[in-house]
Parts: structure tokens; C-alpha cells; sequence
């Protein structure tokens, strides 16, 4: 479960995140949907430990800069940074035992369901920028996190990688994982969301919850146009 | 497209007001740096001359700056045939290149870019001041003569280079710009084998005294007619050997050239898009990642890394990195203990030291403290801006569930093997051509090693701290900053080797003070690290 509460981010005097507090329970897609300087890649970051903030941020209850709460994140940044002389191979590999994973299987199933066992030798300075996304992906999954956090994770990939990745959220959700991705891109996550934070100027503007069978007057993108351009 | 271009950079100085302040700290240390000869040639209390005074030669600095001005060109002159026509935004692709405008009235943009690439080597040019001065003796004048020149013939070398590389720029034309560098290669040959051959005639070649082979050079039609280089060091030549003929060869030569150039600038139909785009968005992608918090490896090294047989070494948790580091180490250079770039500034600084040795110096000291120097000089930039300090501008290293001392240490731990062998090079070339013994040696391989690593752990603190500077300004703050905090690592060196006169207690009390200031930094770099934000 990933608890954010009261948190508060400014650069100087600009307050990127404003007292925000949501939660995304176990089992559950969570999406920040928001256009560009919304503050969505500033909340996503504080969830990831690597901004300093006010408030508090808990993974399954432990505070984001543990060790602990670290051994149960994955995240995949907006712009992957892999290492231009490893190999993707060797990129899997380094994460597996920097994170102590046992189990040496997980690294071939990934690789395989990513189309990227006929890049296993490619160092990273030769991938395109797909690429490494997808090699950004597979580290982040290489530890069976409980928490998995994605900026912008659709940018730069191709449709099947694409399709892929929303399998992957739909099993993560399935095996009972935390599943957060902030994007602004709407027609992406029309299938497998749970619920929607949309975000503006830093803040939460609105919260929506998909509940099947349930028939609501709005629709997600109603909603979204509603609240950042003021029309529906 | 000009006041566009001007509104830029006025908005981006009016934006970052401090800019002008680290501008103005460059500045400064430009202007002491032109003052160094002068400082040196200031006679002591007592009337005597400074140890570390070199008297003036008109010979060897006429060689010498032929030499510089050269060997500017030729380096400018080739990175300009390699990269064609550079310096544009992908803005400048946007709104400038698909806008309507001539290829050749886009060039304008260009030609700031070059200015700029132009501008960063003369500077650094103009910190190797004393190295220059312990190589060639020169005045200030001489000095602020050499970097200028330097500066013009850069801008010849790389207007000139650039031409043909965007001419040439297609892939049909790949052997036509091969043609041109082997030109280029050839023109280098003749100009270094006529020199030699007047060495020769002059029994100047085989006493090998950089002096006197520099004296040579000064008088070499070779060099003066190089292009470019050779033609602006006639200006300053015939000046201050009275030949006022020369001077005005020189300016003639330099006034035609520039022409020809606009010319065929103005002239031609240059098709250099696709190269400008290509290297727009390089620039594009870097700056994006700087955004996002990383400093990522351009190192000339990586580029020609190969997977080979190497293979991923133990280590788990921290531990691995340290394995990585390893493995990208011997990716690199074949052996995870030598770092190429090290191996290459060795090679310099035993030329260096070989060229100083016959120079005819009478002060071993002297040698000893340039070659010390240069060393310094060069493993900053080497350990500045190496892996240790690239790996923490990465996320990944801040997700690894692992405390940051230990990821700190691990990385440390993988860069002591290059260390360790580069001071046991330096070791060897202080005691081969520095005059050491074996037990002065030994101390300063040590020494070299405790301030490659403050050279490390202050780059990194200053990578940590500043991260909001551009990546040209951070990395000349880093590169100072460095030789700042191992200038006072230095000056309990000089005290205890001026109270003893021994050189062997100066390096292990400069080594000790080393090691004091890196048990205070690497602590605190911990610390800042822990509290870095991406």
C-alpha cells in the first residue's frame, strides 16, 4: 500500500506539490492524470526517495527513504538512465544482486516477455530510446517489488511494448501489488485504471473511482477537460 | 534570427544574474593567469631572482608559440572536419533550419557555437600558464599573445574544418572527406619533417634540448607557413624579432585567408542539415537528461567500449556496483586497473618531463614541481569527472536498498585498482626522468593516490551541490573547486619542504594533509549524498 499524506514540495518559491495526500491500496491501479507542470513527476520522485519533502510518504507503512520501504519499490523514470558499456543483460544481472535476488529465472522471463533476449548483448549506448525504457521496466520488475511507480511509462515505446505494459499493470494489480503511473496521456489507461487522481497546479483536483456497474455522468476525459481547461 | 538569438541571451543573463559573478571568477583567474610570468620574474626581497624564475628566450618563444598556434589549428581543424557544421539548438532546427532562410545565413548560428567551443579551449589553454612558462619562459605579453592566437587560429582551424565536414557530410562523400584529413595528415608531416630536417642541418636534433629544438622551430619557414597557425604566429614573430616584414607577411597571409574563407562560406552550396540535426538532438538529449538529475557518460572512452569475453564479477548489494565498475573498467581498457585516460595524460607528462629534463634547467625542483603539477592538472580531470562521480547523478544508485556510505565506498573501492596503478606509474616517471629516489617515489605514488581521491570526493560534493549549473559551468566549477581544496592539501608540502629541505618529508606531510581533508570530505559526502535530490 502506498500512503501519501500532506506532502509538500517547492523549488525555492514554487510549490510543485501542495499538501497532497492520497493512498493506493494493494491490488489497485492508481493513475496521476495531469497536463505537463502539473507536478506529477515531483510526486512521482518523492515517492521514489530522491526529493526532499514535507509530509510523510509510506510504502506498506515504512517511510520511503528506509532501506526497507527501497527493497519494496520499482520505478521506472521518465527518461531512462542505463549505463552506455553494460549490457542489458548485465543491467538485469547488476540489479539482481544489488537487491539480493534469488531466484536467477526471473531475469530470462523478463527479458523474454519484452522482446529483449536478441538484445541481451546490446550495451546500453546502442538501444534506442524504446529500448531502454523497456530495459528501465525490466530492472524495476527484477526484484518483485510491492510497489511499482511509472512516469510517463507509454513515451517512446512501440504498441507492442505498449500492450505488453498494460498486461503487466493488469497482473501486477492481479498478484495484489501497488501499482502507481502518472501520464497525461488519457486514451492510454482507459482499461485498466482503478482510480484517478487528476492533478493541477500541484494540487488534487479531482479523485475517480472506476467502479464496475456503475454508470457515472462523466466520463474520465470529461472530467479532465472540465477541470483543466474549465469546459467539458 | 540576430535579435532573436541576442533577446536569448539576454533573457537567459537577466534569468541567472550569478552567472555574470562566475563569469567575472573566470575572468579573474584568466587575468592572474596572464600575470603569472610576470609574478615569477618579480625579484626576491634580497634582490635575487626566484627559484622558480625561467629567463626569456626570444628564441624558444618564438618556437613556442608557433608550436601552440599550430598545434590549435590542427586540433580545431579536425574536430571541425569530424563534426561539419555544429552549435545549432533543436530550435534552431524548428524555427530556423525549416524556416525561411538560406543554409548559408543559417550558418551565422554556427558560428556562435563555434565561437563558443573556440572560447572553452582557449581557456584552458590559458590555465596551463605555468606549465607554459617552465616549458618556454615567457612574459605576459608573450603569454597574452599565445592565447589570442590561439584563440584566432582555433577559429580558422575549426571554420576551415567544418567546411569540408559539412561538404563532405554525405555518406557518398565519406571517402572525399578522408581525402581532406589525409591532406591534412600530410601537410602535419611535411611541416614536422622539415623542422626535423633543419634540426638535423643544425646539429640541433640529438642533444634532444627542448630549448634548443624550440629555437629551431622559431625559425622554421615550415611552421610559419602553416596555415592558419603558422600565419597569425608570424604577426606576433616579426614583433618581437624586429621583423616588421614578417609582421605584416603574417597579417596579409591571415587577412587572405579569412576571406577566402567567407568566400567559400558565401559561396557554396553546403548541405550539412541532417549532421546539424543529428547533432541538435544529441545536444537535445543530453540537456534533457541533465533536466532529469543525470550527468551522463560522454567519456570519448565509452564510445569505443566492445562487449567482449569479460565477465560480471561476485558481489551482492553495494558490492555489485563495485562489480560493475570493474567490468565496464576492463570493458574499456582490457584491464579493470587501467584507465585509458590516465595512460594517455602519463604518456604527456613523460613527454613533458623528457622534454624539460634537456632543457638545459638547472633547477630540479623546478622539474619536479611542473611535472607534479602538470600530474595534478591532469587526474583532476580524470577523477572529477569520473565513474564515482557520474554514478551518483544516476537514480539507480539512490533506489539500491543499500546505506549510502556503503554504495560510496564500493564505487571508491572499484577506482583504487586504476589509482594505484597510475601512482605507480607517476612513481616511475618522478623517478626516471624527475630526479627522485626510490623512497621520494614511492611517497609520491601515495600522495598521488590520497588526492586522486579528494580530487573524487570534492568533485562529487560539488556535483551534489550545485547541480543547478549548466553543464559547461559545472564542470570548469568542478574542475576548479578540485584544484582548490588539492591546492590546500599542497601547502603543507611546501611549508615542511622549505622548514627541512627535504622533498621526501614535504610529499608525506603533503600526503598526510591529504588524507586529513579526506577523512573530513568523504564523511560529509555521504551525508550530501544521502540528501541529494534527483
Amino acid at each position: 500500500m502506498l500512503t501519501v499524506n500532506g506532502v509538500t514540495k517547492k523549488y525555492k518559491k514554487f510549490v510543485a506539490n501542495d499538501n497532497l495526500s492520497f493512498t493506493i491500496n494493494d491490488g489497485e491501479v492508481g493513475i496521476l492524470l495531469g497536463p505537463n507542470g502539473a507536478g506529477k513527476s515531483t510526486i512521482i520522485k518523492s515517492i521514489a526517495g530522491l526529493l526532499k519533502y514535507t509530509g510523510t510518504i509510506e510504502i506498506d507503512g515504512l517511510d520511503t527513504h528506509s532501506l526497507e520501504a527501497k527493497r519494496k519499490l520499482g520505478y521506472i523514470p521518465e527518461i531512462p538512465a542505463l549505463y552506455d558499456t553494460l549490457t542489458v543483460d548485465e543491467h538485469l544481472e547488476f540489479i539482481r544482486r544489488a537487491y539480493r535476488v534469488e531466484d536467477v529465472s526471473i531475469k530470462d522471463k523478463l527479458l523474454d516477455r519484452f522482446e529483449l533476449t536478441d538484445k541481451k548483448k546490446k550495451m546500453g549506448k546502442e538501444l534506442s530510446k524504446g529500448m531502454q525504457q523497456k530495459v528501465s521496466i525490466c530492472c524495476a520488475l527484477m526484484h518483485d517489488p510491492s510497489v511499482v511507480i511509472f512516469d510517463e511509462p507509454m513515451v517512446g515505446l512501440d504498441p507492442h511494448a505498449i500492450k505488453e505494459l498494460k498486461l503487466v499493470f493488469q497482473e501486477l494489480r492481479d498478484a495484489g501489488k501497488t501499482v502507481l503511473i502518472s501520464t497525461h496521456m488519457i486514451d492510454t489507461i482507459e482499461d485498466y485504471w482503478d482510480v484517478v487522481h487528476i492533478m493541477m497546479n500541484g494540487k488534487i483536483a479531482a479523485t475517480k473511482h472506476n467502479v464496475p456497474g456503475t454508470s457515472d455522468d462523466k466520463s474520465l476525459e470529461e472530467l479532465f477537460f472540465e477541470i483543466t481547461e474549465g469546459k467539458a | 534570427m540576430l535579435s532573436s538569438y541576442l533577446y536569448r541571451v539576454r533573457r537567459s543573463a537577466l534569468k541567472h544574474p550569478w552567472k555574470f559573478i562566475i563569469v567575472i571568477f573566470f575572468l579573474a583567474i584568466f587575468g592572474i593567469m596572464m600575470a603569472y610570468p610576470t609574478l615569477m620574474a618579480m625579484p626576491n626581497s634580497d634582490g635575487t631572482m626566484s627559484e622558480s624564475f625561467v629567463p626569456r628566450d626570444i628564441d624558444v618563444v618564438r618556437g613556442g608559440i608557433y608550436l601552440i598556434l599550430v598545434v590549435m589549428f590542427n586540433f580545431m581543424f579536425y574536430t571541425g572536419l569530424k563534426n561539419g557544421v555544429v552549435g545549432f539548438s533543436t530550435a534552431d532546427v524548428v524555427f530556423h533550419m525549416a524556416g525561411p532562410f538560406t543554409p548559408r545565413f543559417n550558418l551565422l548560428i554556427a558560428a556562435s557555437g563555434t565561437l563558443q567551443i573556440c572560447l572553452v579551449f582557449t581557456f584552458l589553454l590559458s590555465t596551463q600558464t605555468a606549465l607554459i612558462y617552465g616549458a618556454v619562459g615567457v612574459n605576459s605579453i608573450d603569454l597574452l599573445f599565445m592565447v589570442v592566437g590561439a584563440f584566432v587560429s582555433s577559429l580558422f582551424g575549426y571554420f576551415t574544418g567544418s567546411y569540408f565536414g559539412a561538404k563532405f557530410s554525405d555518406d557518398e562523400d565519406a571517402g572525399k572527406r578522408k581525402i581532406v584529413m589525409i591532406a591534412g595528415i600530410v601537410l602535419d608531416v611535411l611541416a614536422v619533417a622539415g623542422f626535423l630536417a633543419t634540426a638535423v642541418a643544425q646539429n640541433a636534433l640529438l642533444p634532444f634540448s627542448a630549448k634548443g629544438l624550440l629555437g629551431v622551430l622559431g625559425n622554421s619557414w615550415f611552421f610559419k607557413a602553416f596555415p592558419g597557425g603558422g600565419w597569425v604566429a608570424m604577426i606576433y614573430d616579426g614583433m618581437i624579432s624586429g621583423n616588421l616584414m614578417l609582421s605584416v607577411a603574417g597579417i596579409v597571409l591571415s587577412v587572405i585567408g579569412l576571406i577566402t574563407l567567407i568566400i567559400v562560406y558565401s559561396k557554396s552550396e553546403l548541405y550539412y542539415y541532417e549532421e546539424a540535426i543529428a547533432y541538435a538532438q544529441k545536444a537535445h538529449d543530453l540537456a534533457e537528461q541533465k533536466r532529469a538529475g543525470i550527468d551522463a557518460d560522454t567519456a570519448a572512452m565509452t564510445k569505443r567500449a566492445k562487449v567482449g569475453k569479460e565477465k560480471l564479477g561476485d558481489g551482492e548489494g553495494a558490492s555489485a556496483l563495485t562489480a560493475i565498475h570493474f567490468l565496464m573498467n576492463k570493458r574499456g581498457s582490457k584491464f579493470f586497473f587501467v584507465n585509458p585516460l590516465c595512460i594517455m595524460y602519463r604518456v604527456i607528462t613523460a613527454a613533458y618531463l623528457m622534454f624539460m629534463t634537456h632543457s638545459d634547467t638547472d633547477n630540479p625542483r623546478m622539474l619536479i614541481a611542473s611535472a607534479f603539477m602538470m600530474m595534478i592538472l591532469l587526474n583532476a580531470v580524470v577523477y572529477a569527472g569520473g565513474k564515482t562521480v557520474t554514478e551518483f547523478t544516476k537514480h539507480y544508485i539512490y533506489l539500491i536498498p543499500e546505506t549510502s556510505r556503503a554504495k560510496l565506498f564500493a564505487c571508491i573501492k572499484a577506482d583504487l585498482p586504476e589509482m594505484m596503478f597510475d601512482a605507480v606509474l607517476c612513481g616511475i616517471l618522478m623517478y626516471f626522468l624527475a630526479g627522485l629516489n626510490i623512497a621520494e617515489a614511492a611517497a609520491f605514488g601515495l600522495m598521488m593516490i590520497v588526492f586522486d581521491m579528494l580530487c573524487e570526493m570534492t568533485a562529487l560534493l560539488i556535483m551534489r551541490l550545485f547541480p543547478a549549473l549548466g553543464r559547461y559551468l559545472l564542470t570548469l566549477v568542478r574542475y576548479f573547486g578540485v584544484l582548490f581544496i588539492v591546492g590546500i592539501a599542497i601547502i603543507p608540502l611546501a611549508i615542511a619542504v622549505t622548514i627541512t629541505g627535504q622533498l621526501l618529508v614535504g610529499i608525506i606531510a603533503g600526503a598526510i594533509a591529504g588524507a586529513v581533508m579526506l577523512a573530513v570530505l568523504l564523511p560529509v559526502a555521504a551525508v550530501v549524498v544521502d540528501r541529494a535530490e534527483m
